[in-house]
């Protein structure tokens, strides 16, 4: 933990970052802020999504809390480390784990079980303790027993899964997932995020979760919004998503029950603001039934 | 131009223990200035069938007829089918590999046998087509932004002027005004040079805001064919398929199952406000602002 005592498991203060752009004579160039003064606290235990348009930042952002990335100006601690520090890097891989978009990227063994293992055994760690850790992880995530699987028979949610089963299995405290369900069929979608929260409430895992998905971010404790490297808003999903015009401005949308209350709220319904859920707009509706 | 598929499968591996049959007696008709949305779970077979639209897969059994000639017939003209059906793949930015744009956009059309000159007209009106000026003829392609990538790449297969435009997930991992973007380039393909699209899509939302057909695929078989109205109205059967309704329908759905008198066919949220309003008013909910 921290300085101050409190319970943070991400703390960054003034996070700048530029990637390396090169002339023609390969000289190096001021290239754009890709992150531009970021200040970012994430308590232990948190679900915080990230929305952002395209090259907005977030990717890169993401990439900083495992220390793939390091900032170029301010400071990131992760689990109390800094992530400049090249010694805590490997602790600050096993704190904070990173899920990526493609499933098939992410997968490498040729058997489900094994696949959950392969960081442990990276780690160095007994193989009894491989083999338990990866039973937790794939119970935990739903997949026990596809555990003797190809990987190459499962479905795109399915395989999302055992991605983040073998990030669990490194007991991380937090994880991070860039787009999970990004390449996902409407149904893998809902496993993988129905996975991540019950991860986050039931093991108390911090969950990082950047999406184009604006209904994936409606169960957030807290949402954030970035654009042109900068945090340009912070607050809870029903702060966030009341604001449906400034969101457009800033290439984003709202889900599309709250932009359905929000219209008919515009055009004089009595209605209560920003709507997250269907169910909430038909409890806010049948006030009238 | 008339595109039909009679009691088309197709097997991958055929007699080897990884045998499996991706599609399964597929018969449907995809006729002239048509915009058809096509969705299926991950590994129903939608990429394969699509593949089959230009004959880059050629079936196990059946048959495709393009205004009536049998593409499997001995001598017909693959290549020109392959320039009157467009097809672009998922991520197709990381098809992009030319210099610059406009070299890249002339790839297609220069294949098709025309002059560097000609192919450039071609390649600057698909470049107009999809939103990229001329300032974007000499950049690198690579320093283009992600929706910048996947206009220039469909310009790529715009270049050779397709009749039929086939897109594999065209929006996958772009924001929402990405999105729309692009969702309303294939619009006004659509509208104003009369070119049929075939949208594969993972999202409902999309699916029931533009097209006008939608066509489900599960296990390789086709589930439901029809508008969208006709087709989202089956909300749990489409879940268990690993698909969903777009959110509009469940509120639809589930107001009528509250009595209210809703249409639950509605898929869009501007038909989705008229309705609510027209019942809010019929129950004399007071609207202030919209008495009559």
């Amino acid at each position: 933990m921290t300085g101050n005592g409190r319970n943070k498991i991400i703390e960054g203060r003034g996070l700048s970052y530029h990637y390396a752009v090169y002339d023609e004579e390969g000289r190096q160039e001021e290239g754009r802020a890709a992150l531009d003064g970021v200040d970012l606290d994430v308590e232990a235990g948190q679900f915080i999504a990230i929305l952002g348009h395209n090259g907005s930042g977030k990717s890169t952002l993401a990439r900083h809390l495992n220390a793939l990335l390091v900032p170029d100006g301010g400071t990131l601690y992760v689990d109390g480390y800094d992530t400049r520090d090249e010694e805590s890097v490997w602790k600050i891989r096993q704190s904070a784990g990173m899920v990526f978009q493609n499933p098939d990227n992410q997968i490498i063994a040729s058997v489900v079980e094994e696949d959950v293992g392969f960081g442990l055994e990276n780690m160095g760690i007994p193989t009894p303790e491989i083999w338990r850790r990866a039973e937790t992880a794939l119970r935990a995530v739903g997949m026990w027993k596809m555990r003797g699987a190809s990987p190459n028979q499962l479905s795109g949610g399915q395989k999302q899964r055992v991605a983040i089963a073998g990030v669990l299995a490194m007991r991380p405290k937090c994880i991070v997932l860039d787009e999970p369900t990004a390449m996902l069929d409407p149904g893998g979608r809902k496993e993988v995020i129905e996975t991540v929260r019950e991860l986050n409430e039931k093991e108390k895992v911090t969950v990082i979760l950047i999406t184009h998905y604006m209904e994936e971010a409606v169960h957030a404790d807290r949402v954030i919004v970035m654009d042109h490297g900068k945090v340009v808003m912070s607050g809870t999903a029903r702060e966030i998503f009341s604001q449906v015009e400034r969101l457009k401005s800033f290439r984003l949308d709202v889900p599309q029950a709250t932009l359905l209350a929000w219209k008919l709220k515009k055009r004089g319904m009595p209605l209560p603001d920003a709507i997250l859920t269907i169910d909430e707009l038909i409890e806010a509706l049948n006030v009238w039934n | 131009m008339e595109l039909k598929i009679d009691r088309l499968s197709y097997t991958y591996h055929p007699g080897t223990p990884f045998e499996k049959k991706a599609l399964d007696e597929i018969s449907l008709t995809i006729g002239s200035g048509e915009f058809i949305g096509m969705i299926g779970h991950t590994g129903s077979g939608k990429s394969t069938l699509v593949q089959h639209l230009n004959g880059l897969i050629k079936a196990t059994s059946g048959h495709i007829f393009i205004d009536g000639k049998d593409i499997y017939e001995a001598g017909y003209p693959l290549r020109e089918l392959r320039c009157r059906v467009g097809l672009v793949f998922q991520y197709p930015e990381y098809q992009l590999f030319e210099a610059d744009v406009l070299t890249d956009v002339c790839f297609g059309p220069k294949n098709q046998g025309l002059s560097v000159e000609d192919a450039r007209i071609k390649a600057r009106e698909a470049m107009r087509a999809v939103g990229l000026d001329e300032s974007y003829e000499s950049r690198s392609p690579f320093e283009l932004s992600g929706g910048q990538k996947r206009r220039a790449a469909i310009a790529g297969i715009l270049a050779m002027e397709p009749e039929l435009l086939v897109l594999d997930e065209p929006t996958a991992g772009m924001d929402p005004e990405g999105r729309d973007e692009i969702l309303n380039l294939l619009k006004t393909l659509h509208e104003e040079k009369g070119i049929s699209i075939v949208l594969v899509s993972h999202s409902m939302e999309d699916v029931a805001n533009y097209v006008s057909r939608i066509i489900v695929l599960d296990e390789g078989k086709i589930r439901w064919d029809g508008e969208p109205s006709k087709v989202f109205v089956h909300v749990r059967e489409l879940e268990e398929i690993g698909l969903a309704a777009p959110q509009v329908s469940y509120v639809m759905a589930k107001l009528a199952e509250h009595g209210w008198a809703v249409d639950p066919s509605v898929t869009t949220i501007d038909a989705a406000v008229e309705e609510i309003l027209q019942a809010a008013r019929n129950r004399q909910v007071h609207i202030p602002g919209s008495e009559r």
